[in-house]
């Protein structure tokens, strides 16, 4: 690719220095195919610059949904939050209490070894998708 | 560009904004979203190539930026930040729905010089635009990802570079392959109108 034509490029763009600009200036006074090429960028650029907006009946929604995504986790949280609680009370009375038939422990200790089971098992796949996301690390920057 | 549905927010409310949303102010976040919404919904879409999977990852991108927005340096430029956030959305999101993700980081070898044309002629603008979003589909990811934020978002070098976290050296060699690539796609797409 020649230099010249990249340089070319940054000018369309206005993004060059006053050195660089004035020697594409030189080159373009010189040769009318850079000329013509300077002529079809900004064309180009100018017919496609800008985002289509979106009617707001549209951004609405869209906020409805982030909003309703981001209520959702707090909700989560405060289940497990308080499931994590009602789970170690009941571990404590499952322990330290006498009254309970053997039947009800044997039911309440399978309850939370199938939680554990599960618990464990989200957080192995979280663990795992997260070793392969290499662009992970760019929401803790 | 402003629209329909795009909130004129100036940078220092938006700071103002941001530094609120760092506070846990939702109503604050609601401005943010509401300011990048278009830009994000276009920028998901050039990444993903699919409307629903495009609104399913920028949805993800604006949540995952609200929890991480403490992490945020007043002061700096937002949506470079929050294009990175979007472009890890947008790569999960596939992933997720089992398609295969796009190569945004690859180089490939320089192209050939396009053919000549004149984008003027015989288009009307809104042609000529069309024309452009139906050759970028041609063009590979990192090329159709530059361009978009070259072309359409109107991005300075400097704010690609930082989106992509690439060289501003990268991005002009990067961006003049892409606009040879988009010029051999668009010839044949020109010669019906010559």
């Amino acid at each position: 690719m020649s230099e010249i034509r990249i340089l070319l490029m940054g000018y369309a763009d206005g993004e060059l220095g006053p050195e660089d600009r004035a020697r594409v200036e030189e080159a373009l006074a010189k040769d009318p195919e850079l000329r013509r090429e300077l002529e079809e960028m900004r064309r180009l650029k100018e017919a496609t610059l800008g985002i289509d907006a979106l009617a707001d009946a549209e951004v609405e929604a869209f906020w409805g949904t982030v909003y309703n995504r981001l209520e959702r986790r707090a909700g989560w949280v405060l289940l497990l939050a308080g499931s994590a609680g009602v789970m170690g009370a009941g571990c404590y009375l499952f322990f330290t209490h006498e009254w309970a038939h053997w039947s009800v422990k044997l039911a309440g200790a399978s309850g939370l070894l199938g939680t554990i089971v599960l618990v464990w098992s989200v957080w192995r796949e979280r663990r795992r998708a997260c070793a392969h996301d290499r662009y992970a690390r760019e929401v803790r920057r | 560009m402003a629209g329909a549905g795009r909130t004129e927010v100036v940078p220092a409310d938006e700071q103002r904004a941001i530094a609120r949303c760092q506070r846990g102010d939702r109503e604050a976040f609601e401005l943010i979203v509401r300011l990048y919404t278009s830009r994000a919904l276009a920028a998901a879409k050039a990444v993903v190539r699919d409307a629903a999977l495009a609104e399913d990852a920028a949805q993800d991108a604006f949540v995952r930026a609200f929890r991480a927005i403490r992490r945020f340096r007043i002061g700096e430029p937002f949506y470079p930040w929050l294009y990175r956030i979007l472009r890890n959305s947008c790569l999960t999101t596939l992933k997720r729905h089992g398609k295969p993700p796009p190569s945004l980081d690859a180089e490939g070898a320089p192209p050939p010089p396009a053919p000549p044309f004149d984008p003027a002629m015989n288009l009307a603008k809104e042609e000529l635009r069309a024309a452009v979003r139906d050759a970028m589909t041609e063009l590979s990811d990192p090329h159709r990802e530059i361009l978009h934020l070259s072309h359409f978002e109107g991005l300075s070098y400097r704010e690609i570079a930082d989106c992509l976290k690439i060289p501003i050296g990268t991005v002009m060699s990067r961006l003049w392959a892409a606009r040879q690539a988009l010029k051999k796609a668009l010839a044949p797409r020109m010669a019906g109108h010559e």
